[in-house]
């Protein structure tokens, strides 16, 4: 082929890819599913909730500027600080976070698109409306005031009566849908589909963050979820979870709140960290010193960030040697950070280093977030701890840990990736003013914050007495905040004037070594005109006309013959590309079903229940109606030799990122459940009140026998699904359909008793708690019966058979995942308080 | 699927074993301490001296044993891998390490038992 044919035949590829992964035109850009759409709303939308989380801040420090002010009263005082730091942490840090790693992933890792862009779609959705409900609190002069952890019982109805609490409860829960969708996701994405070549040790390092990061939210953020579902429950129909009177105890929602809330600062810590390995090694000009140790870092701090939640309660009555294990791993979590701070500093150390103004703020992230760190380790000694509990000292150490471990490196991250998504560069001078403005009035505010900490002034008091030698510090606290943001204001209006007055930027302007560079700026709509094969970890160091070649074409997947979104699916560990990946485009199904839910979120908050019950049911039917339509369905295949083309399609194997998806799905379902076995058995071992009946509350022979029938449903679904696995599909439907009857079967039974158990759930921690995990158990079997029932519908339309066994092996780990939590829930829930039942 | 596979030094599953092990020892050893504090608690005036904290190191000690048997073979098998198996390699090497912090971890997680009273 001559060049001019070439050139020709890739002209009208390109034309066909921009076809084929274009957004709807006007109002159909709704339904727009692509990572780089969805990425930029999730920024955008952060950075409005940021600009509202400020103006809060702003308040606060207004009120504390002088002693015994009036500006604000006691109670508007407590929605504001509850809501700043709800509104920073729930609905700025980590979807802003998210939204950079659902827009950089694909384009780091050699991908056209994320891998569930859809599932991104809803996430962004239920973002967007869980935080508009939330907002509206403040609006109607109702927001939560029990602070952004609503430690029960002040968040509980008898101290906090009024929708306030509700309104956090049920927002933040249907905000996290989003969070464990872009966790679910991109965990899934970075294993899955990464360019070829591109194995786990060539994986960028932003790349390795995003995946613990990820990880870390599947098994943290459940949890919370548990615990305000739990809270929701006892607030709205009087299940006494957290009532000492019923057999409750408070203390179990700190717990649960802090399984969460200390992760939570790493799962946010993270991608900012992720972002500074990424840009040290292109201002340093060389790769970064010690790469296996960063990974080794980034492992060991996803793992030691969930030991050390207790240290946010030493001081509720907790034995010393406890304590001295709390105490020991918040010390520990240190040495990944410092393995992760040397790596950095010897990077610099070794490179010539460029300081363009990203690096500005890494600089100003370096020296605030060691300090912040520093003054973790003195909290993480108990008696310390005990004597700057809930002071301005605390206040200090969390904003230094926050804004210098993820605000500073956000901004340095805005600042280099802009010109990839606008095509042009940042001013230098706007920038380095809002920059200096920034680092010096966050100093002054929070650096003296320390010691009004330390002088005994306590957090979350709307004012204060003179005299006390508070005065001049909050004066200059609250001057310092003020500087700070006028330095953010500059920061953003450089941001967005840049778009209009910004200069053009050459290609790869930072000279960097990631694949994203080699794209256009800004990028089309599917990346890379070809899949990029990567042979090194700087992949544009070491191949400076790779960009030029993926253009051409002369990379991987450039047949457009299928008119689908293809990607390739590889290998986790070696990336070999094993199969292609159709993903699906355009789509209504993310913003209906996010409608239901937010309509099934504000009839909960307003107590209209049957409203609620028939939204939940729409939202369910139009989930199924998705997952039906997102099935492969394509034409029966007409032979038996169509089924075996060189790269078979997801459908056609019997593994793929839809299973990989189900596991990290049931990974996180098992953290909830698992949440939900330790507040059984603390309630059980430390709530002062605890009660339980003498005999069970439900027959446990007829427990066995319905597990008995969940058994035989999963032997049948197993049997049948590795019969197709073999290429086999005998008698598939009838063996479906006998499993949807032995599954209806169980689930009958178990509904039967769960109406017939003398359940006194309001007056009953013990009960309420049986109650729960009944509804669990109901959820998951109906939910797995329905599942089974809808593929022996799709059998019948040829969308499942011998030549396309993929999707029973999807649906197979839900079995095993409901049989393992069903017997494990009857030996915890009904048999060992039989045994136990008078010891305890 | 063969889940033994994962055991395997060279799978990437051993990225993660070494601190899935410290993470179900400081289960046990939190959720076992409040347990026996709460229902056959020893004696104050015993000290450190006592069967719970005597039981607690003796986990902690089994604990650490595996997680550096562990390690010991994840350096073997680094050693045994061609040079051209760079990613299998990295994922020995990595696991190792791993390994080897989570048995120091331990280690530094189970030292208050041997001073500290128990359920005071």
């Amino acid at each position: 082929m001559t060049d001019a044919n070439k050139a020709i035949r890739s002209a009208a590829d390109v034309n066909k890819l921009t076809q084929i992964w274009a957004n709807l035109p006007g109002w159909g850009s709704l339904a727009a599913v692509n990572h780089s759409t969805i990425g930029l709303r999730f920024m955008v939308t952060g950075m409005v909730f940021f600009l509202i989380g400020g103006v809060l801040a702003m308040l606060l420090r207004t009120q504390l500027a002088l002693p015994e002010q009036s500006i604000i009263s006691a109670g508007v005082y407590g929605q504001l600080f509850s809501m700043h730091g709800s509104v920073m942490m729930f609905l700025f840090a980590i979807p802003v976070l998210e939204g950079l790693a659902i827009y950089l992933i694909p384009k780091m890792t050699g991908s056209r698109d994320l891998l569930f862009p859809r599932i991104s779609a809803l996430g962004y959705y239920c973002y967007l409306f869980g935080g508009i409900i939330i907002m509206f609190s403040l609006l109607l002069g109702i927001a939560p005031a029990s602070g952004w952890f609503m430690y029960t019982p002040l968040s509980s109805s008898e101290f906090s009566p009024g929708p306030g609490s509700d309104f956090w409860l049920l927002g933040i829960t249907f905000v996290e849908i989003s969070a464990m969708a872009a966790g679910i996701e991109l965990t899934v994405s970075i294993l899955c589909s990464r360019a070829k070549g591109m194995t786990l040790n060539r994986m960028p390092l932003f790349c390795w963050y995003i995946l613990v990061m990820a990880l870390m939210i599947v098994f943290g953020f459940p949890p919370l979820i548990l615990a305000s579902i739990l809270l929701e429950l006892e607030r709205a129909a009087g299940m006494p979870f957290f009532t000492v009177a019923a057999g409750g105890d408070p203390l179990l929602w700190q717990h649960l709140f802090w399984l969460f809330g200390h992760p939570e600062v790493y799962i946010i810590f993270l991608p900012a960290a992720g972002i500074v390995s990424t840009l040290i090694p292109v201002f340093s000009g060389r790769p970064i010193v010690g790469y296996r140790w960063v990974v080794i870092g980034i492992i060991l701090t996803g793992f030691i960030s969930f030991g050390l939640w207790v240290h946010h309660m030493f001081t509720v009555g907790i034995p010393q040697l406890a304590q001295a294990f709390f105490s020991v791993a918040s010390m520990l979590v240190a040495v990944p950070t410092a393995i992760q701070v040397f790596a950095w500093l010897a990077t610099l150390w070794y490179g010539k280093v460029v300081f363009r103004l990203p690096m500005l703020w890494i600089c100003g992230f370096l020296l605030i977030f060691v300090c912040g760190g520093l003054t973790g380790v003195m909290l993480a000694l108990v008696p310390f701890n005990w004597q700057v509990h809930d002071t301005h000292f605390v206040v200090a150490h969390m904003h230094y840990v926050l804004v210098g471990g993820m605000f500073f490196p956000l901004i340095a991250g805005l600042y280099y990736w802009l010109p990839l998504v606008s095509g042009r560069m940042p001013s230098e001078k706007i920038g380095r003013w809002g920059f200096w403005l920034t680092f010096s009035g966050f100093n002054l505010t929070f650096l003296l914050m320390h010691l009004t900490g330390l002088l005994g002034m306590p957090r979350r008091v709307y004012t204060y007495e003179a005299g006390l030698g508070w005065d001049w510090l909050n004066l200059l606290s609250s001057v310092g905040s003020f500087i700070m943001a006028i330095g953010v204001a500059m920061v953003l209006l450089d941001l967005l004037l840049h778009f209009w007055f910004g200069k053009r930027a050459s290609a790869n302007p930072w000279h960097a070594d990631t694949l994203e560079w080699a794209l256009d700026m800004p990028p089309a709509q599917y990346n890379f005109a070809s899949l990029p094969v990567v042979n090194s970890r700087q992949p544009l160091w070491h191949d400076p006309a790779l960009p030029q070649r993926i253009a051409a074409g002369e990379g991987g997947m450039t047949d457009t013959s299928s008119g689908r979104r293809e990607n390739w699916g590889t290998s986790a560990v070696s990336a070999c590309v094993e199969q292609t990946l159709h993903l699906p485009g355009n789509s209504w199904w993310p913003l209906y079903s996010a409608l239901a839910l937010a309509v099934v979120c504000i009839s909960l908050l307003c107590r209209w229940y049957p409203l609620a019950l028939l939204a939940a049911l729409v939202a369910l039917v139009l989930l199924l109606c998705w997952s039906w339509h997102n099935g492969a369905n394509l034409p029966p295949l007409a032979s038996p030799a169509d089924s075996k083309p060189a790269l078979p399609l997801t459908d056609q194997s019997t593994d793929g990122p839809g299973r990989w998806g189900m596991v990290v799905t049931l990974l996180a379902n098992g953290a909830l459940f698992m949440a939900l076995l330790f507040g059984w058995f603390y309630l059980w071992t430390a709530a002062p009140q605890w009660s339980a009946p003498a005999e069970g509350p439900l027959p446990v022979t007829l427990l066995l026998l319905c597990g008995a029938l969940a058994t035989v449903a999963l032997w049948q679904f197993n049997r049948l699904s590795r019969q197709l696995a073999n290429g086999g599909d005998t008698r598939l439907q009838q063996q479906l359909w006998l499993c949807v009857i032995t599954g209806s079967a169980h689930f009958i039974l178990l509904l039967s008793l769960f109406i017939m158990a003398p359940l006194a759930y309001t007056s009953s921690a013990h009960d309420a708690v049986i109650m729960v995990i009944l509804l669990y158990l109901l959820g998951h079997a109906g939910l797995a019966v329905l599942l089974t029932l809808l593929q022996a519908l799709r059998v019948a339309r040829g969308y499942v058979s011998k030549h396309r066994p993929y999707e029973p092996q999807v649906i197979k780990p839900l079995w095993f995942y409901y049989l393992a939590v069903y017997w494990l829930s009857i030996v915890s829930f009904f048999i060992l308080p039989l045994g136990w039942g008078q010891v305890l | 699927m063969t889940w033994w596979r994962w055991w395997k030094p060279g799978h990437p599953a051993q990225l993660v074993l070494g601190f899935s092990i410290w993470s179900i020892w400081f289960i046990a050893m939190y959720a076992g301490l409040s347990v026996v504090c709460q229902f056959v608690a020893p004696a104050p005036q015993d000290g450190a001296a006592n069967w719970l904290n005597y039981t607690l190191w003796g986990l902690t000690s089994a604990v650490i044993t595996l997680l550096l048997l562990l390690a010991w073979r994840g350096w073997r098998y680094c050693h045994s891998v061609p040079h051209g198996s760079r990613t299998l390699r990295f994922i020995g090497y990595v696991s190792t390490v791993l390994y080897v912090m989570a048995a120091l971890a331990t280690l530094f997680g189970g030292l208050p038992v041997l001073v500290l009273a128990p359920c005071i």
